[in-house]
Parts: structure tokens; sequence; C-alpha cells
């Protein structure tokens, strides 16, 4: 086995986690998630705790200082025994906010503050650096181990290892923006890896203990010969190393930012714990047992100046069994990929949404309230978000591959993972404390974790670096334990100091509320309704999340709230819902300051919180019964209140239209019966009566098309009408109803923007109903259109369940939102002072028909002006036999 | 002030209930304790295979009785609301 044939198994196997991670990513837009979604692959996804430095280091370890790796273990299984009541607590809170990362769940505690977030992700990128650069150098540490003495490795591996994985974490953690950061993909590749790993070690175990060894009994036995020997001084157990040590990977288990993913933000309901609290150590038990074994056996059977580190590896390779050897540089492999790629993933978007957009948005002042009709697309700010994240992983894998390259040795690496333990177990006292003491105040968190991480990064950071000495604390003292005990000390005490003197914000004592009682209050009581506002914030919506998916979310706000339409009426509980879906993608700080900005709301006062919290109070020892009832009145109260302002406002209008009507049908009848009257002269000339006889023609042909608008509507609402269902082309008749579209409104210009290439699509309808359609919608955005030079976007889509859809958006300043519900409904006129003529017949006539077709049209709101979208079936309606 | 007097005892079910949920607090405190005390209070004679058998013997332990717990809670959870009970029920501190 040479290390080239090494490397092709190994680019092999990640192109296989690419397909698989490709496969499960499609099933699960398929919504073929659920069996994926199990606490099996839950558990098995947790495993990313288990870095390369772990699988190979763990022999290293213990060959130095003995049982001491095994508070590795130790300190996650303490946690996860407590899985049920206290993990569960964390993931349902950090579900509740939405929460995106470690970073931004202190933020979000802390009132929103941007500047814990900024510091919290410092620290984890100072900590993960060195932690990454140690997985790369596994990889070629392992490929070393199998050339021959004497072979030189290309030295590019690191760099190569660094390309393929940022490649794999762009591919399948920046893929979309949605409003939870699951990513199903990466889930499934790093439990597929977890249990290679797994199967690995226990199979170098297994070999170790009855092939090399005579079974448990004698590995004891050698460990007791050991015992005697002067080399087993530096195993004797040191306590406050041992104590320090288990607090550290107990809190890393929580807190490392790849840890936080997994366990948090990955998981997609806090019941799997209870399978994880008990599994999760098994594995690790199962992954630790054997270490010890291997450690005594590689000591006795290799030679003396063979890396213990290595031992996993080495063992079965002077054995010959080259099979088993590359199960474990597989397994190794696979410890370093999870563990680069989830890390990529979680920090980069930590780096991206607490320092890259935060102040991309400060810099630029992106207006916010309305999109700019200039602007190129429209989610652009989606792309923005996107493209920091991949930026991100490019920046942190990068680090990683430059500390490795400036480092250039093992020595300096070996601790980096306990270094990153002790970094980022800075931020747990305020998480603890945020979750469990209200009093515990922004100003406080932020002094103890700045404290905390400066003295790490002096006492523990740079020495071990080699670019300060160890400190010397007093003598007998572990000088690690005593700078993390010192550094945590002092944290914890300004923590509690400061916010015991501290009188914190309103806002930040509805967060401080909210986390420690696990309820959700509502934020701060919004304007009365206004939905212009509720436009605005789609438009934001769309920005961030795509068109699609915002329009989904607000349609099923209103529909909540028993409206119909997609715009929700912005009652404190949709604000704060909003706001909280926006923190999924974007983190709470950006969130609440992008919501404040759209909504132009202040600050939340004491009164409000008074207010809320005493509502939330009320809430809970409402009869639950009684609630729901009072919610169906509410949505029914809410359901009449909108039909009986349709009816006042159809009935006004029905009586204007019916004035417009006698108007419209006695002005072509007032000139006949004139026109007529004059023809009745005898003595008229030729060319005077050939004149009144045309005008005659022309005003009875206006009759005519009047009284065929109503006809047409009457038979299509009659149900009478018969379809000609047959296969058109989509192009030729969007090409055919924007020349009609024009003759019908001329005058006015319009530039026409289409996308020919996705309009070739065959449709199955009745193609001159949905031309006459076309031409009414075309010429309404001609007319209606009130930019300087109106611009209309004609866009074609085909579902994959065979709908097709036809968007004609328009650049005006579109339709007012409280009129929105009208434009359909005949006689409808959007503005009786119009100059432009018309019965108001066009929208009316084009619902009906689309129904006909069994389609429907409706009115897109927050897209920058006026947006219809025409829905077509896959199949036209079976046509129903008229008697 | 409530405006519902709390219950102060509970049937059957749901008095069994709690006791398993305090057990199921109490095992990462016990486990805390058997890996620490020992390894603090006799470094040295725990540094080798009896330490290694000792951590290894309890760390199975604690997983058995903490998956047979786990089990309970699920099992006796019929409705996802009951489980907030513990946590509606704290008093609230300041407002």
């Amino acid at each position: 086995m040479t290390p080239e044939i090494l490397g092709a198994i190994a680019i092999a196997y990640v192109a296989f986690m690419f397909v698989l991670a490709h496969a499960a990513d499609r099933a699960s837009i398929a919504g073929r998630w659920r069996w994926m979604d199990s606490p099996v692959v839950y558990t098995l996804s947790l495993s990313v705790y288990c870095s390369a430095w772990t699988f190979y280091g763990a022999v290293g370890y213990a060959s130095r200082s003995g049982l001491e790796f095994i508070t590795i273990y130790l300190g996650p299984s303490i946690v996860f025994a407590g899985a049920w009541w206290g993990l569960r607590r964390l993931v349902r809170v950090a579900r509740m906010h939405r929460i995106t990362s470690v970073a931004d769940l202190i933020s979000s505690r802390y009132g929103k503050s941007p500047w814990i977030a900024v510091l919290v992700t410092l620290i984890a990128v100072t900590a993960a650096t060195p932690y990454l650069a140690l997985q790369m150098q596994s990889v070629t540490m392992a490929l070393g181990a199998f050339a021959e003495p004497g072979q030189k490795l290309p030295g590019a591996i690191p760099l190569w290892v660094a390309i393929g994985l940022a490649a794999f974490a762009i591919l399948f953690g920046t893929r979309n923006l949605a409003a939870d950061e699951r990513h199903h993909g990466v889930v499934i590749a790093i439990a597929l890896e977890a249990v290679v790993k797994l199967a690995a070690f226990i199979a170098v175990g297994c070999y170790v203990v009855w092939g090399l060894a005579d079974g448990p009994a004698d590995v004891l036995a050698r460990i007791d010969r050991f015992s005697t020997t002067e080399a087993a001084k530096g195993w004797i157990i040191q306590p406050e190393r041992w104590a320090v040590l288990i607090v550290l990977a107990g809190s890393a288990v929580v807190v490392l930012p790849r840890m936080f993913q997994v366990l948090i933000v990955e998981a997609g309901d806090d019941d799997r714990l209870r399978h994880a609290g008990w599994a999760f150590p098994v594995y690790l038990l199962a992954l630790s047992i054997f270490v010890l074994p291997i450690t005594v056996i590689g000591r006795d059977l290799l030679p003396a100046q063979s890396d213990p580190d290595l031992h996993v590896l080495n063992l079965p390779l002077s054995q010959g069994k080259d099979g088993l050897a590359t199960l474990v540089f597989l397994g190794g492999f696979s410890s370093a990929m999870s563990m680069v790629v989830v890390s990529a993933i979680a920090v980069s978007t930590m780096v991206a949404n607490h320092w890259f957009v935060p102040f991309w948005l400060w810099l630029r002042e992106i207006p916010i309230t309305r999109r700019p009709h200039d602007a190129p697309r429209r989610d652009d700010l989606r792309s923005l978000m996107l493209n920091a994240r991949r930026l991100g992983i490019i920046g942190v894998v990068g680090s990683g591959w430059l500390y490795h390259q400036m480092s250039g040795g093992a020595s300096a690496l070996a601790a980096m993972g306990i270094v990153a333990f002790s970094g980022m177990a800075q931020v747990v006292p305020s998480l603890l404390a945020g979750m469990l003491w209200r009093g515990a105040t922004r100003r406080g968190a932020l002094a103890g974790i700045s404290a905390g991480a400066m003295i790490w990064f002096v006492m523990v950071f740079l020495p071990s670096l080699g670019l300060l000495g160890q400190p010397q604390l007093w003598a007998g003292i572990d000088p690690f334990a005593g700078s993390v005990a010192i550094a945590l000390f002092v944290n914890v005490s300004l923590l509690i100091v400061i916010s015991l003197f501290d009188f914190p914000p309103p806002a930040e004592r509805l967060q401080s509320f909210s986390f420690v009682n696990g309820v959700a209050p509502d934020a701060a009581p919004a304007d009365p309704a206004q939905s212009a506002t509720a436009e605005a914030l789609l438009a934001l919506a769309s920005r961030i999340w795509g068109t699609e998916t915002a329009l989904r979310q607000f349609r099923d706000a209103a529909e909540e709230q028993g409206k119909s339409g997609f715009l929700p009426d912005l009652t404190s509980r949709f604000v704060s819902q909003f706001e909280r879906a926006l923190a999924g993608t974007v983190g709470a700080a950006t969130a609440s300051a992008l919501t404040s900005r759209v909504l132009g709301r202040g600050a939340v006062t004491v009164a409000d919180l008074m207010d809320v919290a005493g509502e939330t109070q009320r809430t809970k020892e409402t009869n639950e019964r009684l609630e729901l009832a009072s919610h169906e009145l509410a949505r029914t109260a809410r359901k009449l209140q909108e039909s009986n302002d349709k009816l006042t406002a159809i009935s006004s209008q029905k009586d204007a239209f019916l004035g417009q009507i006698s108007h419209e049908l006695r002005t072509p009848m007032t000139s006949i019966h004139a026109f007529s009257e004059i023809l009745k002269e005898p003595d008229l000339p030729g060319s005077e009566r050939e004149r009144f006889a045309g005008i005659i023609h022309d005003e009875a042909g206006r009759l005519t098309r009047l009284l065929d608008n109503l006809l047409d509507l009457s038979v299509l609402e009659g149900g009478q009408a018969r379809r000609h269902a047959e296969v058109v082309n989509l192009h030729d008749l969007i090409e055919r109803a924007v020349t009609l579209a024009e003759i019908s409104a001329p005058g006015r210009p319009a530039q026409i923007e289409r996308d020919p290439l996705a309009e070739h699509l065959p449709v199955i309808t009745d193609p001159d109903r949905l031309l006459q359609v076309l031409i009414n919608v075309l010429a309404n955005a001609r007319k209606y259109c009130d930019a300087p030079q109106p611009i209309i976007e004609i866009s074609t889509r085909r579902h994959p369940d065979g709908r097709t859809e036809i968007d004609v958006t328009d650049n005006g300043s579109g339709i007012a939102a409280d009129r929105q519900t009208l434009i359909f409904e005949k006689f409808a006129r959007l503005n009786e002072a119009s100059r432009i003529p018309g019965a108001g017949l066009g929208l009316a006539i084009c619902q009906e028909m689309m129904g006909f077709l069994g389609g429907t049209i409706a009115y897109i709101p927050g897209q920058g002006g006026a947006c219809f979208r025409l829905i077509l079936p896959h199949l036209p309606p079976t046509a129903h036999h008229p008697q | 002030m409530r405006g519902r007097v709390p219950e102060h005892f509970l049937e059957r079910g749901a008095y069994r209930r709690r006791r398993i949920e305090e057990a199921a607090r109490m095992v990462p405190v016990v486990f805390a304790l058997l890996t620490l005390l020992p390894m603090l209070w006799r470094p040295a004679q725990m540094s080798f295979s009896f330490g290694a058998v000792w951590l290894v013997s309890v760390w199975a332990i604690t997983i058995l009785i903490s998956a047979i717990l786990f089990r309970m809670l699920g099992r006796s959870q019929p409705d996802p609301p009951s489980a907030d009970t513990s946590l509606a029920t704290e008093p609230a501190d300041d407002a």
C-alpha cells in the first residue's frame, strides 16, 4: 500500500461523500427526509466531537499522560447524562429564538447585542484556526506512515485537503438560505463518517486486544507491569488537571462551534436528546475503551522512537495488515473531514452574520424599506449573505492552512485541542448564567468574557504556540490547569459582580425573561396595523429568502390571522415571529436592526415591558380551551370584518359602476341618435353623410364591445362556456398577446423584458381564453404603470408538479394594499378620476377565465411594482356536461 | 398572585413521573462525583488498571441507568405540554 493508492482511495471516498450529501439534499427537498431525521442520525452526527485529534491523538495522549486522555470523553458523557433537563432546555430555547450559532445565542440572550456576538466570534476564530491546522496535519502524518523510509511526500497535500474540504463545505453548507440553519446533506455525510471511524477504531482495537495480546486480562496485566517502571511517573493523575479537563470537555461539547451546530442548530426537535442522552456516551465509551490497550501494546511491540500519535496506524502496518491500516486511515480521514467541514460552516456562519453582514449594512446603508427600481436582482441581500458565508469558509479553512504552513511542525500543534476547548469555555459562564439567572446582564457578560478571553490568550494560547513562556504559578500546580482556573474565576466574578450592580434596558430584560422561563413573549407592541409597512417587511423578506419562500411565510401568517392574501396585520405576535424567523438566517442582532429599520420602531419602553410580562403571565394562567375559543372568535370576527369591508366597498363601487355603465352606454347611444337624426336631412353632401355614418358605425362597435364583455362575464359565471383544450407553445401565445396588447393600448411605449428560452413551454389549455387574459393583463400594465419609462417583465416557470406560472410585473408604484383585495371584483376601477377609459371589467373577466381554465390569477405584493401571477394547471379540468 | 390554587398533591402517574424526573436529574451529579472524588482522593492508586476498570464500569452503569430513565420518561409522556410543568410552575423572580 503506497501513499499514492491511499490518496486515490481518499479522493474516491470524498467523491462518494459528495454524491451521498447531494442525494440527501435532494431527498430533503423532495420531502423524503423523515427517515433520515432520526435520533440515530442525530447521535451519529454528534460524533463530529471526535476529530482527528482524538482519533490518532488519544493514543499519543495516553502514552504520555495515561488515563488523563479519558477526561476528554468523560466530560461530554456527564453533560449528556443530564441531557433530559439541561441540554433539552437549551435546545428548546435556542429553537424558539432560531439561534444560528453560539455567538448568536449569547448575543440574543443579552439584548441582541451585536458587540458580544463580535467578541464571541473572535474567540471562536482564534481557537479554531490552529485546531483546523491540526486536522490537515493529521492527514499528512497518516499518509507519511505509509511511505517507504526516505520517501518524500509532495508538500501540497495539506493545500489539496483544504481546497477539497472547503469546496465540500461551500457546496453543501451554503446552498440555500433558509429560516433555519439546517444542512441535511452535511449531516448525513458526517453520520456515515461517524460509522466509518467507529468501525475502524473498534476493528483495530479488537485486533490488538485479541490478535496481538491475549485478551483483556493480558492487557490489564501489561498495564500493571508497566506501572512499576520509571516511565509510569507521567501516568500518575494530577487531580487539578483531572478536574479542570473534565469541566473543559463538558463545556466544549456544547460551545465548540461545530458541536453547537450539530447539537443545537441541526436538531429538528428536543425529544431526540432523550435517545442521544445515552447513545452518544455509548459511542464515546466504544471509542475510548481500546485506547489504553493500543497504548500499552504499541509501547511493547513498536520501536521506542516511533510516534505514539500514530500507534493506531503503525500497529497494523508493522504486522503487515494493510487492509486494516487502510480502514484506520479512512477512519482518521473521516474524523478530519467532518471536523473541518462542520467547523468551517459553523464558524463561517458566525463570521458572516456577526462580522461581514453588519459591517456591510453599516457601510452601505442599503435602502431597506423599498427596493430601488434599478436594483439588479430581487434577492440581492440573499446573495450577499451567501457570498459572505462562502468567503467566511474560504477564510476560515485558508487561515487553518496558512497556520499549518507557518508553524510547520507537529509538536506545537499537539496541544491545540485542549487550547481550543479552554478558549471556547470562556463563553460558558455567560451561557449558563443566561439560561438560569435573570439578573445576568449584557455588561456583566461582556466584561466576563473579554477578561477571561484575554487571560486565556496570554496565559494559554500564546504559550501553546511557543510565543510566550509557560506562566509559573504556585509550585506543584499544573500551569495549564492553573491558568484556566484563573481565567474562569475572573470571568465568573466579573459577570456576577457587574450584573449585580447593573440595571439592564427593557429590551434585554425581555430576552432574559424569555430565556430563563422558556417562553416566547411577543416583541414590543407594534404600531397600529399598516399594511403598507407589511408590504415593506415582505419586500425585505423577499430580498433575503427569495420571493417564493417569503410569500409562503407571509401567506401562512395571514391565513393564521384569518385573512386572505399575502399581507398579514402587523400584530405584535406576527412582528416577533417574523423577527425570529429572520434571526434564523442573519442572527438576532441584525434581524432586530433590520426589522426596526423597516417598521421605524423605537426602543422598547419599561411600560411596554410591564405590559408584555403581565400578558405572558396571564396567558399562562388562562384556561387553554377558553384561549382557543377566543382565538377562533377573533379569527371569525376578522374574517367577517374583512368581508364586510369588501361588501361595503363593492356596494359603493356598484353604484359608481351603474352610473358609469349608464354613462358609457348613453354616450354612444346619444351620438348614434343625434347623427342618425342628421342623416335624415335630405340635402346632406355625400362626404358628410359618409363621415356621420362612419361615426355611427364606430359608436355601435363600442357598444357591441361593451356588451360583449358583459356577456362574456355572465357566460363564464354561469358555467355554460365550452373549453377547446389543445397543446400550444406558451412563447407563441405571449408573442401574440404582446403584439395585440400594443394595439389595444397604444400611445404609451413600454419596454417589454422577456426570457424567450424559458417561455418555450408546451401547455394544454384553451388558447383563445388564455390569450385574452394575457392581453388584458398586459394592456392593464401598459395603461396603469406610472413610471416615466415603463418596463414590463414577463417571466414563466414550470413547477415539478406540472403547474405553469406566468408573472407579469411592471415597474410602477403598484397597487395600494387596501385596494388589493378589490381589484378582481367586477366594476372595480382603482382611480375613479382616471383619464383612462374602460368599465373596470378586465380583471374580473381575467379571474373568471382563469378559473374556467382551472387556474388562478393573483396579485403579488412587494415586488416593486404591480405583479400579476397566472397559474395554469397541468391539465384543464374535464369539461362538465351542460344539460 | 396566581389566579388558580396550585396543586399540592398529584395522582399516581404524575407522582411517579416527578420522581423519575428527579432521578434523571441526579444521574449526572452522581456520575460526576464518582469520576472525580476517587481520582482526587487517591490519584496514585487510580492511575493504572484499577482506575481504568473503575471508570469504564461506572460509565457503563451510568449509561444503562440513564437509558432506562429516559425511556421511562418518554413512555409516561403522552402529551408534550406536560413536560413544561416544571418550567411553568417555577415562580417568576423579578419582573
